[in-house]
């Protein structure tokens, strides 16, 4: 076969050649910053323009009170059943190492603070950001999909107002309470363990009097707080993702991935930050 | 902030005609241009059937009239008002009815219709129910009002997305493909509900079809769109005539087992 010079490549620039591989660089570099900054900007355009409904808000009170519940009746078992066992395994594994010290009574307070500072916040939001935001993803990436929210849009009804302020709203409501029900859950497994496991046999009245003495108010409303945060950021992630999904039924479930591995990745990123701040 | 459209319980509104007019419009993504320079009117209560191969930019024009898409240049003016600007769209009353209905899929049919009239709180529980099951004994569809878009038929999504249109009243009524997936006879019944809309509610209708026999039957004026160009804009009867050889391939393709299109096939 003839083989022209023009087609050969050792023929190309190597300056040219050069260039083209920086610049190749460059942008498998840059995409992905300049990807995330759009993602940012996209999740704050759509957190304002949400907002910008909350004169009306008490208009969406039936659809708050139905995000209300999807967001708490599935999710309250699960938390509950968790947080229990994440008590109990605190309190064993501490225990285990605090009897060998001789300051068994101190197991209270570690799993008292562990759980209200950390454990209960960051757990409900993982759980939140499975359960509630790849549903809700999916939900808003269908509609998306199969046109209904350009219905919305042509009816002259804004999908921020009756989609995404409404999921806002019960995840500002829930997203205490879901917290406070996994903080104390998590405080009984632990006192169960304390009491019930041989090495331990720590009585009920020790644990708590420790735990009351070492966590005060102010540690119970900063894991509120930072749960309060993580909550919003998953459901603001899930709307957006939801919202922002072009293409077939194939990228419906791209997005449900994209939604929880982004929620995950804020709620681990976020959470040393807030915690600093709370020091 | 969402504000309520204007009430269309004023008959002088509901018989308000509306006409459409682009203005040189280009709309393009990115580098791709979809629609290059068109411009066309549609005057107030006709029936305008825009039509072209696959790709021409059909949907994307019609998506640009009723807002969903903004336009690269040129400008679409509804009734004088600028389509691109919000304001517009609540001053007039403009429905589309989606190719694959676009129906809420949590809803029933009977909610899908009260959808709009609830949200916009324009009339009480009593009067939308009265006006939901007129409008669903309108299309033949009482019998579905409690059932979910998963339960219909493709013919019956159809019906159900234009009775989901009628109840907001349009002033100006779009349907993108409304015959498409649909067997003749169904197809000449979608056909025949948008010739009785024009006649009975002067209701301004911008169809988007590859329908020939619904350009035929029910269009006031045809034009065709090709690779985003506009090729013609006339009556159903002269366009038939037409000389201009894509019009001619358009309306009256013909199969040519011996010169085949399919290079490929061909060559194999």
């Amino acid at each position: 076969m003839n083989e022209s010079p023009s087609s050969s490549k050792t023929s190309a620039s190597p300056l040219r050649w050069i260039r083209d591989q920086m610049a190749d660089l460059l942008n498998s570099g840059v995409r992905p910053i300049s990807a995330l900054f759009e993602y940012i900007g996209g999740s704050v355009i759509l957190l304002v323009r949400s907002f910008s409904h909350l004169p009306v808000i008490l208009s969406q009170r039936s659809r708050i009170i139905e995000q209300c519940f999807f967001m708490g009746n599935g999710t309250v078992p699960i938390v509950t059943v968790l947080s229990f066992f994440i008590g109990a395994v605190l309190a064993l594994q501490t225990g285990f190492v605090l009897n060998q010290l001789g300051v068994l009574n101190f197991i209270g307070s570690i799993v008292g603070l562990s759980l209200c500072r950390e454990l209960a916040p960051v757990m409900v939001a993982i759980l939140l950001a499975g359960r509630v935001g790849s549903a809700t993803t999916a939900e808003l990436a269908s509609m998306t999909v199969y046109s209904e929210v350009d219905a919305l849009k042509t009816m002259n009804i804004p999908p921020e107002k009756i989609l995404v302020l409404p999921r806002l709203t019960a995840a500002v409501l829930m997203t205490p309470v879901l917290t406070a029900l996994a903080i104390v859950s998590g405080w009984l497994g632990g006192m169960v363990v304390s009491k019930m496991v041989n090495f331990l046999q720590l009585s009920p009245l020790l644990y708590w009097r420790n735990l009351k003495d070492f966590v005060l108010v102010g540690d119970f409303f900063d894991g509120l707080v930072k749960a309060e945060v993580f909550g919003f950021a998953v459901i603001l992630i899930a709307c957006y993702q939801g919202l922002s999904t072009r293409g077939g039924p194939r990228e419906i479930g791209t997005s449900v991935t994209k939604s929880v591995v982004f929620s995950l990745v804020f709620i681990l990123f976020s959470d040393y930050f807030i915690t600093r701040m709370q020091m | 902030m969402s504000q309520s459209p204007q009430s269309p319980s004023k008959e002088s509104d509901a018989f308000h005609h509306v006409g459409v007019e682009v203005d040189h419009v280009t709309i393009q993504f990115g580098s791709n241009k979809i629609v290059t320079d068109v411009s066309f009117a549609v005057k107030p209560g006709e029936i305008f059937v825009l039509m072209g191969a696959s790709g021409a930019g059909k949907s994307v024009l019609l998506r640009a009239i009723v807002g969903l898409i903004e336009t690269s240049a040129g400008k679409i003016l509804i009734d004088g008002m600028d389509a691109a600007n919000p304001e517009t769209h609540r001053k007039i009353r403009s429905a589309l009815v989606f190719q694959s209905g676009a129906l809420f899929n949590s809803l029933s049919v009977y909610d899908n219709l009260a959808f709009y009239p609830r949200e916009h709180r324009l009339m009480s529980e009593k009067q939308i129910r009265e006006k939901v099951m007129d409008t669903l004994k309108i299309l033949s569809l009482e019998q579905a009002a409690e059932k979910h878009p998963s339960e219909l038929s493709g013919g019956m999504k159809k019906r159900v997305a234009i009775a989901r249109a009628l109840v907001m009243e349009p002033q100006l009524l779009l349907y993108d493909e409304p015959t498409s997936e649909l067997d003749p006879i169904m197809a000449a019944t979608i056909s025949e509900i948008i010739a009785a809309l024009r006649d009975q509610y002067s209701v301004t209708s911008i169809v988007v079809s590859h329908d020939r026999e619904l350009a035929y039957s029910v269009a006031d004026r045809v034009a065709i769109l090709h690779k985003g160009d506009l090729r013609t804009v006339e009556s159903p009867e002269s366009i038939q005539k037409n000389q201009d050889p894509v019009v001619k391939e358009f309306l009256n393709p013909e199969i040519n087992l011996a010169s085949p299109r399919f290079r490929k096939i061909q060559q194999s």
